[in-house]
C-alpha cells in the first residue's frame, strides 16, 4: 500500500532530514513509526502526504507515485497531523462538508459516516460549533473524522492519541483496527511505545534520519518489550 | 488600589509592546513614538474641532459651536468604541487575570478605563478649544469652559455604553446566528463611513451654514439628548445638567455592569447541539471557492484591513451621488489664465468613461485581497496541501474572492456614476470593463507577490496584512500600473475627438487583457511550484 525507498531528505542548511529510508507498509497492516524527537519521524511522514519535497528516492501510494501523480496519491491518502491547525472560524460540519466535497463523499454517506464517528467520538453535539472554541482533543477528534470520512486506502497519522481523552484513545483504535481489516492500511508515528506494542502489525524504529530496525512486532522485540528493546536500540546508533 | 496601579501599568506596558514587537527599541522611546502619534491626531481632532467653532462662532452660533463639536467627539469616541467591540469583548488575558488574587472590581476597572480614558481624550480635544473659542471670541463667562471640561469627563459614557452594548449583541450574534460576523463587519464599515464623512466635511458644513441663532436652536432640538448636553455647558440649566448626568451617570454604571457580566463569564451560550445539522453537497471547485469565501469574511479585523480601498470607493460614490459631480474638486477648480474653466461641461462621453475607470481603478489598486491570501493560510496549509485539490484551483479561488468582491461594488458605482454624469449607456459599459479588467489584474498580481512574500508564521490575521511585503508591492505595482492606464486615458482625452478617445480606452483594454493573460501565465507554472513548495 505504501512504498517507500532509499528516501532522502535534506533541508537547506545541509541538516539530513531522513537518509535512505526504505520500508512497506502493506494492506490490512497497522505499521508504527517510532523515533525520539528530531529522529525524522514527521519529515518522512509528510514527505508521503506531499507535505515536503525530497531530493532522492521513491514514495508510491497503492502503486501511485506522489511525485508523478500527486492529485490522484492524495485522493486515496488521508493525514492527521500532530498539531491539526483546523480553519478555526469555521464550525466542525462545514470543515466536514469541505473535506466531504473535495473527496465526493455522496450526501447520504457522509451524513451517516459523520453521525456515526461523531457519536463514536462524542463530539456530534459540538459539530455546529466554530473551530476556535473547540479544545485541542476536539480538534484532533475533528481531524480523526475527517480523515476517516472517504475511506482512504492509507491513513498516515503523527502522533494521533496526543491530546485524546481514554475513551476516545480507544474509540480510535478500534476504529483503525476496523479499518485495516477492510484491507486498508495505516501508517502512524507515535510515542506511546505501549500503544505501537498493542495496536501495530509492524514498527520501524527510526533515529538520526536513519530506520534502525523494522519488521513485525515479533521480529523486532523478540521477547523482550518494546521499550527495552526501543531504548537498546538507539543507545546502539549513537 | 495597588493591583490597579500594577494592572494598568501592564495595559500600558502592553499598549507600548505592540508598537514595539521586536523589542529592539526601549520602553520610553516606544512610549515617546506612541505619544507623538497620539499628538499628532489630537492636533488634527483639535484642528477640526476649533476652526468648526470658530466659523459658527464669527455667525453668532456660539451654541450651535458646542453643540457640533459635541456631536463630533460622540461620533469620534463611537468610532474608537465600536470598531474595538467588533472583536472578541474577553480579551485574551482575562482568565489568566481572573485566576490570580486581583479582586475583579480592578480587572473591571482597569479594563474599561483604558477604553474610558480614550473617550474623554476624543471629548476634550474637541470641547476644550471648542468652549474656549466660545469664551473668548463669543464673550462668555469663563464658567462656560469649565463646564465644558467637567462635561467632557461624562459624556464619553454615552459612546462607552452603546460599544459595549454593541460588543454584547454581536457577542450574541456571532454565537447564536451566523450572522455575527456579517453584522460585525457591516458595522465596523457603517460606523467608518459615519467617521469619513461628517468629520473631514465638517468645517465646510459650518461654512456654508446661514441659520439664525433661533433657527439652530430648532435645529438642536432633533436630538434632544444631545441639546439637553449643550444647554447644561452653554447656560448651566439646571434641568439640563441633572438631565445631563443622569443620561451620563446611568449608561456608566451599566457599563461598568456589562464589564463586568462579560469578565464572568457569563456569555450568552448558544446551544448549538440541536441545531440541524447541514449535509449539503458541492463540487470541488464549489467547495473550494465556498471555504476561501467563509475564510475571508470570518474575521472583521481582516476585512476591514484589506477592504479599505473598496468601502472608500464605495462611500465617495455615495457622497458624490448625494452632492453631484460639480462637487469635484479637480474638475471643478480648474482656473486658465486666472478665469475658471468648466471643464465639467467639455468631457464627452467616452472621457467620461476614462474618468471613472482611473477613479475606481485607484481604489482597486489599494484593495488588498490576494496579496494576504496566501500568507494567511498560515499553519493551516497543510489542510490544502495534503487534500487531492489542483494548486491552481487553490490560487484561483483565491483571485475569484477578490475579484467577486470588488466587482459587483465597482460595476454598481461605474453605473451610479454614469448617471450622475449623465454619460450614457456606451460609456458606462467600457468603464465597466476597464474597471473589471484592472481588478483582475491587481488581483493577480497581488496573488504573485503573495507567493513571492508568503509568510506563514504570523499570530494575527492582521500582521499579514500589516507587516506583509507582499500588500507593499502590490499597492505599489499596482498604484504604477494605474497610473500606466491614466496616463493612456488621458492621452486619449487630451486630443479630444471622440473616435480617438474610444481608439485610446479600447488600447487600454487590449493592454490590460495582454497583462492580465501574462500574469495568469506566471500563477499558472511560476506560482503553482512556489505554492506547492510552502510549508507552515
Amino acid at each position: 500500500m505504501l512504498r517507500i525507498e532509499h528516501l532522502t531528505k535534506t533541508y537547506p542548511g545541509g541538516k539530513v532530514g531522513v537518509a535512505d529510508l526504505s520500508l512497506e507498509v502493506k494492506p490490512g497492516e497497522i505499521y508504527g513509526f517510532i523515533g525520539h524527537n528530531g529522529a525524522g519521524k514527521t519529515t518522512t511522514i509528510k514527505a508521503v502526504v506531499g507535505l515536503h519535497r525530497f531530493e532522492q528516492g521513491t514514495i508510491t501510494i497503492d502503486g501511485i507515485s506522489v511525485i508523478a501523480d500527486p492529485l490522484k496519491a492524495k485522493s486515496v491518502t488521508a493525514y492527521i497531523p500532530d498539531n491539526p491547525e483546523l480553519y478555526d472560524n469555521l464550525s466542525g460540519m462545514q470543515y466536514l462538508n469541505f473535506v466531504a466535497d473535495v473527496f465526493r463523499v455522496p450526501k447520504k454517506e457522509r451524513k451517516a459516516k459523520i453521525e456515526k464517528y461523531a457519536s463514536d467520538l462524542e463530539i456530534l453535539g459540538a459539530l455546529n460549533n466554530q473551530i476556535a472554541s473547540y479544545s485541542h482533543g476536539m480538534k484532533q477528534k475533528l481531524a480523526i473524522i475527517g480523515a476517516f470520512l472517504h475511506e482512504p486506502k492509507l491513513l498516515v497519522m503523527d502522533e494521533p492519541f496526543v491530546g485524546l481523552d481514554p475513551k476516545a484513545a480507544f474509540a480510535v483504535k478500534t476504529m483503525m483496527r476496523e479499518f485495516c481489516d477492510k484491507g486498508n492500511a495505516i501508517f502512524f508515528s507515535t510515542h506511546v511505545l505501549e500503544v505501537a506494542e498493542k495496536l501495530c502489525d509492524k514498527i520501524a524504529i527510526i533515529k538520526g534520519g536513519r530506520l534502525v530496525a523494522c519488521g513485525t512486532m515479533e521480529e523486532v522485540k523478540g521477547n523482550a518489550s518494546l521499550e527495552e528493546v526501543f531504548l537498546e536500540i538507539t543507545e546502539e546508533a549513537k | 488600589m495597588r493591583t490597579l496601579g500594577l494592572l494598568l501599568r501592564t495595559e500600558f506596558l502592553s499598549l507600548v509592546g505592540s508598537y514595539n514587537k521586536k523589542g529592539k527599541t526601549s520602553v520610553i522611546v516606544a512610549a515617546s513614538v506612541l505619544i507623538l502619534v497620539g499628538l499628532f491626531m489630537v492636533g488634527m481632532f483639535a484642528i477640526i474641532g476649533g476652526s468648526t467653532a470658530f466659523m459658527l462662532v464669527e455667525k453668532n452660533l456660539d451654541e450651535f459651536a458646542i453643540y457640533l463639536s459635541l456631536s463630533l467627539s460622540m461620533i469620534i469616541a463611537l468610532m474608537f468604541g465600536v470598531t474595538n467591540s467588533t472583536r472578541d469583548a474577553r480579551s485574551n488575558d482575562t482568565d489568566m487575570l481572573l485566576a490570580m488574587p486581583i479582586p475583579k472590581s480592578s480587572i473591571v476597572i482597569s479594563k474599561l478605563l483604558g477604553m474610558y480614558l480614550l473617550d474623554v481624550l476624543c471629548a476634550l480635544v474637541m470641547m476644550v478649544p471648542a468652549t474656549l473659542i466660545v469664551v473668548f471670541v463669543g464673550e462668555h463667562p469663563f464658567s462656560l469652559f469649565i463646564r465644558g471640561l467637567v462635561f467632557s469627563f461624562l459624556i464619553p459614557a454615552i459612546p462607552l455604553f452603546i460599544s459595549l452594548l454593541v460588543s454584547a449583541l454581536i457577542g450574541f450574534l456571532r454565537k447564536a446566528t451566523k450572522f455575527g460576523q456579517i453584522a460585525s463587519t457591516l458595522l465596523s464599515m457603517a460606523v467608518l463611513l459615519l467617521y469619513m464623512f461628517v468629520v473631514p466635511n465638517i468645517s465646510t458644513y459650518a461654512d456654508s451654514l446661514t441659520i439664525t441663532a433661533a433657527e439652530s436652536v430648532t435645529k438642536m432640538k432633533q436630538i434632544l439628548p444631545f441639546y439637553w448636553i449643550t444647554e447644561a455647558i452653554y447656560s448651566g440649566d439646571l434641568l439640563c445638567v441633572v438631565l445631563t448626568l443622569l443620561m451620563t451617570l446611568i449608561p456608566l454604571a451599566l457599563a461598568v455592569y456589562i464589564h463586568a457580566r462579560g469578565l464572568n463569564g457569563v456569555d450568552f451560550h448558544a446551544d448549538n447541539s440541536k441545531k440541524e445539522r447541514s449535509y449539503k453537497s458541492s463540487s470541488v471547485r464549489k467547495a473550494v471557492f465556498s471555504m476561501e469565501f467563509r475564510r475571508y469574511f470570518s474575521s472583521t479585523n481582516y476585512i476591514m484591513n484589506t477592504l479599505f480601498g473598496t468601502v472608500f470607493l464605495l462611500g465617495i460614490t455615495v457622497m458624490l451621488a448625494f452632492k453631484g459631480i460639480g462637487e469635484i474638486p479637480v474638475l471643478s477648480e480648474i482656473t486658465v489664465d486666472g478665469e475658471s474653466v468648466d471643464l465639467i461641461s467639455k468631457i464627452t462621453a467616452p472621457g467620461w468613461a476614462a474618468v471613472w475607470a482611473l477613479f475606481i481603478n485607484f481604489f482597486g489598486a489599494i484593495t488588498y485581497t490576494t496579496p494576504p491570501s496566501v500568507s494567511v493560510e498560515g499553519k493551516r496549509i497543510w489542510l490544502s496541501k495534503t487534500l487531492p485539490i489542483p494548486t491552481k484551483d487553490i490560487l484561483f479561488a483565491k483571485v475569484l474572492v477578490s475579484v467577486l468582491i470588488f466587482q459587483p461594488i465597482s460595476a454598481a458605482c461605474c453605473i451610479a456614476l454614469a448617471i450622475i454624469s449623465k454619460s450614457g449607456i456606451l460609456s458606462c459599459l467600457i468603464s465597466i470593463v476597464i474597471t473589471c479588467l484592472f481588478q483582475l489584474l491587481a488581483s493577480l498580481i497581488g496573488l504573485i507577490f503573495g507567493l513571492i512574500f508568503a509568510k506563514l508564521d504570523w499570530t494575527n490575521e492582521a500582521q499579514v496584512i500589516k507587516s506583509g511585503f507582499a500588500v507593499v508591492m502590490s499597492m505599489l505595482v499596482n498604484l504604477g500600473l494605474a497610473l500606466l492606464v491614466a496616463g493612456l486615458m488621458v492621452g486619449g482625452l487630451l486630443i479630444g475627438k471622440v473616435e480617438l478617445t474610444y481608439a485610446f480606452l479600447g488600447g487600454t483594454i487590449i493592454l490590460l487583457a495582454g497583462l492580465s493573460v501574462g500574469a495568469y501565465a506566471i500563477i499558472t507554472h511560476y506560482g503553482v511550484r512556489k505554492y506547492e513548495s510552502l510549508n507552515g
